[in-house]
């Protein structure tokens, strides 16, 4: 720790949501002058934690002190008059607007006699405050728009800074910055150190909280289980913090024993991801790990068809196809669970039956007319929810109220009823109930056993190593390994993830090329 | 029906007045309905002034039937209005260039309906440029078109006389217009509530990105809605026509606004917050009720105007359309 005094302290904080704690008595402490690493795999808490700092929730337990004295953040203007600023990954910039004009958005202009707004003056004081920054001249005067994503956070910056806050929580900072720009945040975030702000620093990269931080607290299904200073600490035993001790029996986990290939992929790239290749067999499970923006998603977007192909082959069933675009895909017979099941997956008010019958549909129609055979749709419906065991009222329920779980049951009933012989799932867990996810666990181990192929990415370790049969390590755009959960331990999967390193170091090649997409 | 609303939280409560919010569009039509039967008694509630009622509103109707396909796309088209002016002008100028009475329909139909249905339709989807700009893009082409082939004057020179039988034809006593409407109004029925194509269209209105990922050929049924929305109009142009024996240069300006106000009052009913079909005919009612009532009882013409905007504004603001969600 390099000073002071706890400048804020969180103390047995509990934040609970139906079904789930977020955050169970967590106690979080920033000196000041301190730069504070947060972390914990998706699902931890860490963006509960902020919204309740934030005033974007109420907290149900538990004091937050500042200056030794207790505060009540009840709304985001509290928390900003208090000095704390929060720099999101999206920055809520008007992309029309100067980059001085940002700076003051929010913020009291300042007015000329007439009551008008002063633009020089706007721009003066703007100058002044981006000048504490190494920035090009009159950045205040260009257009949001045309700036680079590094001076675009540093404009959020300097507005947290001109408004006199104490402490940053960037989160995610270096998500859409190139390595050197990344470079340059680490060198603002010394200064501002210096001059006693406080940064909590939250990152899935581990590589950057050892860089930059202090101290680090690490949260994991809503506890707090370990704050470490980062110069005594390896990141072996950050990285065991997060995980926990592998529950590895959560994931019920048959041998299936893998037929023919099912799946080939030949060089495939398009303009954000470079080439990759690999393959798939019956009944297998091949997992994709990688970090939030190491472009998993961005692959099976491709393979699906959502994305333009530049160039490679895919074939299926050993006969090459053209998924120009999702129709191809599922006629080719790919099924596509996304990550977003809200914007993505489900039509929210649409009801159950429509929702799941909607991928397959002309089966459930009449002829080549498409008219609707009500009844075959409501029974297929029906055998659909008692088989994934769907807890909804009826099939004519909207799917908008369904609990996350069972919404995302609802997508993979969809899936199912298109008869996959290769099913991608897409973060199939993400903020699901620990029950339902085992449920998930099983169905796609069960899809299996009917003989698809399953692709399932994720960014839990855990879950990788537990469902998957075999699996490709991503970072940043590249396949940079291979590895079976029988002779990989969580820990240097981990270690991949973060590095992409498994042992050839061929990870950085497409670095910049990746973080810049 | 396929997809009716249920939240858990919010049961359609049963108490008269929630009953009456849910339904205030209706009960709109009932009350002005019982207002004009109460004034006129006699001439307001017969069989006459139905039928009549009814063939006022046919070519309204066939309009607000092509916008409400657009609408469950959460789209819409303004060139309708010229469109409507445009395939009269066709037809009947056709006529009088010798075509037969079928031929000049038909050709109507196919060049305006359909070129400019093509035309909205694939602009929006292929080149992603935005409705209002195309549609307003098109609407003006239509209207100079109209006055290209017009030169401002109406078009009533050697229009076959058995031309009329669609507008103001009966058979039996039913008027032929009624009959065309009920028809294209019952295959709509099917095709918005009952088909695989009305299922897509209201996927794509909800979540345009969840409909393609799940394999709807969104560009193409897009394309299918905007072609509608145009041959619709075009056959209203048509029965216009008709019925009036004259290609008007204007005889469709004001359904454009008409019509949406129509197919948007039928977003408060039923199928809250999306285009839906009997939300359209009972916003076609109103309106026609309302000029039918007004006419009978002698309104000014220009207090009309104020009264129908008066009760479009009522309607929605009871429903409670500004609150869900």
């Amino acid at each position: 720790m390099t000073a002071g005094n706890a400048l804020l302290k969180v103390e047995h904080v509990t934040k609970r949501f139906p079904g789930v704690t977020s955050l169970d008595r967590v106690c979080f402490e920033v000196a000041e002058g301190e730069v504070h690493g947060l972390v914990g795999e998706n699902g931890a808490g860490k963006s509960t934690l902020i919204k309740v700092l934030a005033g974007i929730y109420a907290k149900d337990e538990g004091s937050i002190h500042l200056d030794g004295k207790e505060v009540a953040i009840t709304d985001p203007n509290v928390a900003t008059a208090l000095g704390l600023s929060f720099i999101h990954q999206e920055l809520f910039q008007v992309p029309y607007f100067t980059v001085g004009e940002n700076l003051f958005f929010g913020r009291k202009y300042p007015r000329n006699r007439l009551g008008l707004i002063d633009w020089s003056a706007v721009n003066r004081q703007a100058a002044d405050e981006l000048s504490l920054f190494e920035v090009p001249k009159d950045l205040e005067g260009q257009l949001t728009s045309r700036t680079s994503m590094a001076y675009r956070y540093i404009g959020a910056i300097a507005k947290a800074v001109s408004q006199k806050c104490r402490i940053i929580f960037m989160d995610e900072p270096t998500a859409s910055l190139t390595r050197d720009e990344a470079e340059a945040l680490f060198a603002i975030i010394d200064k501002l150190r210096q001059q006693g702000i406080s940064i909590v620093y939250i990152s899935h990269r581990l590589e950057e909280i050892f860089r930059v931080c202090d101290r680090v607290t690490i949260l994991r299904e809503g506890k707090v289980v370990g704050v470490h200073q980062t110069g005594t600490v390896d990141m072996g035993t950050v990285i065991r913090d997060m995980l926990g001790e592998a529950l590895l029996d959560k994931y019920p986990k048959t041998k299936i024993d893998p037929g023919p290939e099912i799946l080939k992929v030949e060089d495939l790239e398009s303009r954000i991801v470079p080439k990759v290749s690999f393959q798939l067999r019956r009944g297998e499970i091949l997992g994709l790990i990688g970090l939030v923006g190491s472009g998993r998603t961005e692959l099976v977007n491709l393979l699906f068809g959502l994305d333009r192909r530049t160039g490679g082959r895919v074939y299926i069933d050993g006969k090459e196809v053209n998924n120009s675009n999702a129709k191809r895909a599922i006629a080719n017979g790919m099924g596509f669970v996304p990550e977003d099941r809200q914007k993505q997956g489900l039509i929210l008010n649409f009801d159950v039956k429509a929702n799941i019958t909607l991928a397959n549909f002309m089966k459930y129609c009449l002829g080549k007319l498409g008219i609707i055979n009500s009844i075959k749709e409501r029974q297929a419906a029906e055998k659909y929810v008692s088989r994934l065991r769907i807890k909804t009222r009826s099939t004519s329920s909207s799917v908008e109220h369904l609990s996350g779980g069972n919404q995302q049951k609802v997508v993979i009933a969809k899936w199912i009823d298109t008869g996959p012989k290769v099913l991608i799932f897409d973060e199939p867990t993400k903020g699901i109930d620990i029950g339902a996810k085992t449920e998930v666990y099983r169905l796609i181990q069960e899809l299996a056993a009917k003989g698809a192929g399953v692709i399932l990415i994720s960014s839990e370790v855990e879950e990788i190593l537990g469902v998957a049969d075999r699996f490709l390590i991503l970072y940043k755009g590249s396949v940079v390994g291979e590895m079976t959960p029988d002779r990989a331990t969580p820990h240097q999967v981990a270690i991949a993830m973060q590095l992409g390193r498994n042992g050839n170091g061929n990870g950085e090649r497409n670095a910049n090329r990746q973080t810049q997409a | 029906m396929a997809m009716v609303n249920e939240t858990p939280i919010v049961r359609p409560r049963l108490d008269p007045l929630s009953l009456a919010t849910e339904y205030a569009t209706v009960v709109m039509l009932v009350l002005i309905s019982l207002v004009f039967s109460a004034i006129k008694p006699h001439e307001f509630v017969s069989l006459k002034n139905g039928l009549n009622l009814l063939q006022q509103i046919a070519p309204l109707g066939l309009v607000s039937l092509g916008v409400t396909y657009l609408l469950a796309m959460k789209y819409y088209d303004l060139s309708i209005g010229y469109v409507v002016s445009l395939s009269g002008v066709v037809a009947t100028t056709l006529f009088g260039h010798g075509f037969s009475e079928a031929g000049g329909i038909i050709v109507a139909i196919i060049l305006v309906g359909g070129l400019v249905g093509l035309l909205n339709g694939s602009i929006i989807t292929f080149l992603r440029v935005p409705p209002l700009v195309v549609t307003i893009g098109t609407g003006f082409i239509s209207y100079g078109v109209i006055y290209v082939i017009t030169r401002g004057k109406a078009v009533f020179y050697g229009i076959p006389a058995h031309f009329g039988y669609w507008g103001s034809g009966t058979i039996w006593v039913v008027p032929v217009s009624v009959i065309v409407f009920g028809v294209i109004f019952a295959v709509s029925y099917i095709v918005l509530e009952r088909s695989a194509l009305g299922r897509f269209m209201y996927a794509i209105g909800n979540n345009e990105v969840a409909a393609s990922v799940s394999g709807i050929n969104v560009k193409r049924i897009k394309l299918v809605g905007f072609l509608l929305c145009s041959v619709f109009s075009c056959l209203a142009g048509i029965l216009l026509a008709s019925e009036n024996m004259v290609g008007h240069t204007t005889a469709g300006d004001r359904y454009l606004l008409l019509s949406l106000a129509a197919a948007y009052l039928g977003t408060s009913v039923f199928r809250k917050g999306e285009g839906n079909i009997w939300g359209t005919l009972v916003g076609v009612l109103i309106l026609g009720v309302a000029y039918n009532g007004m006419t009978m009882i002698a309104m000014p013409y220009t207090l009309r105007e104020v009264i129908t905007g008066t009760i479009l504004i009522v309607a929605l603001a009871l429903s409670g359309t500004g609150k869900r969600r």
